[in-house]
């Protein structure tokens, strides 16, 4: 696998603790934990749901834009977390951690215990 | 063309653009007018003294007028130079339930319904018909993708804050989601109820003081095919869906006992309490719900009916 591509069906049994907003019930396998890197194509902070779409290679090597969402956060609570709408900058290499959609569509869930989304020099975002 | 600040509706909606002000925060000139109550410094003043006005507009006579808007705007600009003034003093006599209150916790915790109602809440609480609905309707013509915003009680179990300002006629609620404001009539002030047929989103809601609570009862709702679960359980709710809401305080929380009725698709009334604690932080208005993020949430949704042509959307700017 190339590096930087889509690493494929992490379990974490533990992921099974995370209490699922209703908005999320089943559009996420939560069960699962996906890693992807690619470059951000644009940080959507707006309602009803501020989302990350992210230019990354799935387990094919294939280049997708990934919709990157944070649960069932919009702007107030995500910006108490410590997002802002320039928290990611286009063309900025970032790696998420999440949940795979249920549907195999290209978008993942960073929602709780083992997600999240780094900078390319490892720091944590927010 | 008439005033927009003299204009009332029975269920106090206006879709005019108005300045607003929040404690604590800058005021905002509001442009998308969703769902937002007519300007309360209007409410402060008592200005207009026709609340038996029903969902016709009214209009002053011209020389009333004139002053009428002077001094509204007079108010407007002393409303957003003081953006920093507190709410108004709760009347006095009643039970103060006034303040911001973010977040809610079931009391006890989570059932299957609240903060909102499950699957598995469904399948016990819904009648046949609700059931038989909830198995055809399709995620993808679920309003909310078009920024409609939440209906009651959903919002209730959101996990926004919300803004209570008790005024001496009625009891105005604020929520941070989806820039919804209610306006409860308080009985025994002449407000003439809306004439018969016609039908809100949320509802027409009156309330009076009982002891330490308010109690807020709330009809005339418009059929909602998600009105008591939506996100992929999507429960709906009819026109004879019924709201009682008591609002308490419990310590530094606000506390909202309500019990909510449907003989079309519930099978008895549910019960549930919520606390909400108080917040000094100022709402985070104005939500602004964006058409087309709401959509792309659609793009990990499978359709029921993939054999019907692709919907396209048309998002108004």
């Amino acid at each position: 696998m190339k590096a930087g591509a889509f690493t494929a069906a992490i379990l974490f049994g533990a992921a099974a603790l995370v209490v699922a907003h209703h908005g999320q019930v089943g559009l996420f396998d939560e069960s699962r934990i996906v890693e992807l890197k690619g470059t951000v194509k644009q940080w959507n902070f707006i309602n009803p749901h501020p989302i990350l779409v992210l230019d990354a290679p799935d387990d094919k090597g294939v280049r997708k834009d990934w919709d990157v969402y944070f649960g069932p956060g919009a702007v107030p609570s995500l910006r108490r977390q410590g997002f802002a709408a320039d928290t990611f900058k286009a063309g900025e290499t970032v790696v998420v951690k999440g949940h795979p959609a249920t549907t195999g569509a290209p978008g993942v869930d960073v929602l709780g215990k083992g997600t999240g989304v780094t900078r390319a020099d490892g720091r944590s975002v927010p | 063309m008439r005033d927009p600040f003299l204009m009332r509706r029975a269920d106090g909606v206006q879709r005019q653009d108005f300045v607003r002000t929040e404690p604590g925060a800058r005021s905002e000139r509001h442009s998308r007018g969703i769902l937002r109550d007519r300007l309360t410094a209007i409410d402060y003043t008592s200005l207009v003294d026709d609340d038996a006005s029903g969902e016709s507009m009214s209009l002053m006579k011209p020389l009333s007028q004139t002053l009428a808007l002077v001094v509204a705007l007079a108010t407007v600009g002393l409303a957003v130079v003081f953006t920093q003034s507190p709410s108004p003093a709760v009347p006095a006599g009643v039970p103060n339930i006034s303040g911001t209150f973010a977040g809610r916790r079931c009391v006890p915790a989570n059932s299957d319904v609240c903060p909102e109602m499950n699957a598995q809440g469904a399948e016990r609480l819904m009648t046949a018909r609700g059931k038989a609905l909830i198995a055809a309707f399709d995620e993808h013509a679920a309003p909310k993708y078009d920024c409609s915003p939440a209906g009651l009680p959903i919002i209730f179990g959101d996990p926004w804050a919300v803004r209570i300002e008790q005024l001496k006629d009625r009891v105005n609620f604020t929520y941070e989601k989806d820039d919804v404001v209610r306006t409860v009539w308080l009985e025994g002030n002449g407000h003439q109820r809306p004439r018969s047929g016609l039908l809100f989103m949320h509802g027409y809601s009156t309330g009076r003081y009982e002891g330490n609570q308010l109690v807020v009862e709330t009809t005339r709702f418009t059929f909602d095919p998600e009105g008591f679960a939506g996100d992929v359980i999507n429960a709906p709710s009819s026109t004879q869906k019924r709201l009682v809401e008591r609002y308490s305080r419990s310590g530094n929380a606000l506390r909202l006992e309500l019990t909510a009725e449907d003989p079309v698709f519930l099978l008895g009334p549910i019960t549930y309490t919520i606390d909400y604690p108080e917040t000094k932080e100022p709402l985070s208005l104005p939500w602004s719900c964006d058409p087309a993020s709401a959509q792309r949430n659609l793009h990990v949704v499978k359709t029921k009916y993939p054999q019907d042509p692709p919907i396209n959307r048309r998002n108004d700017k």
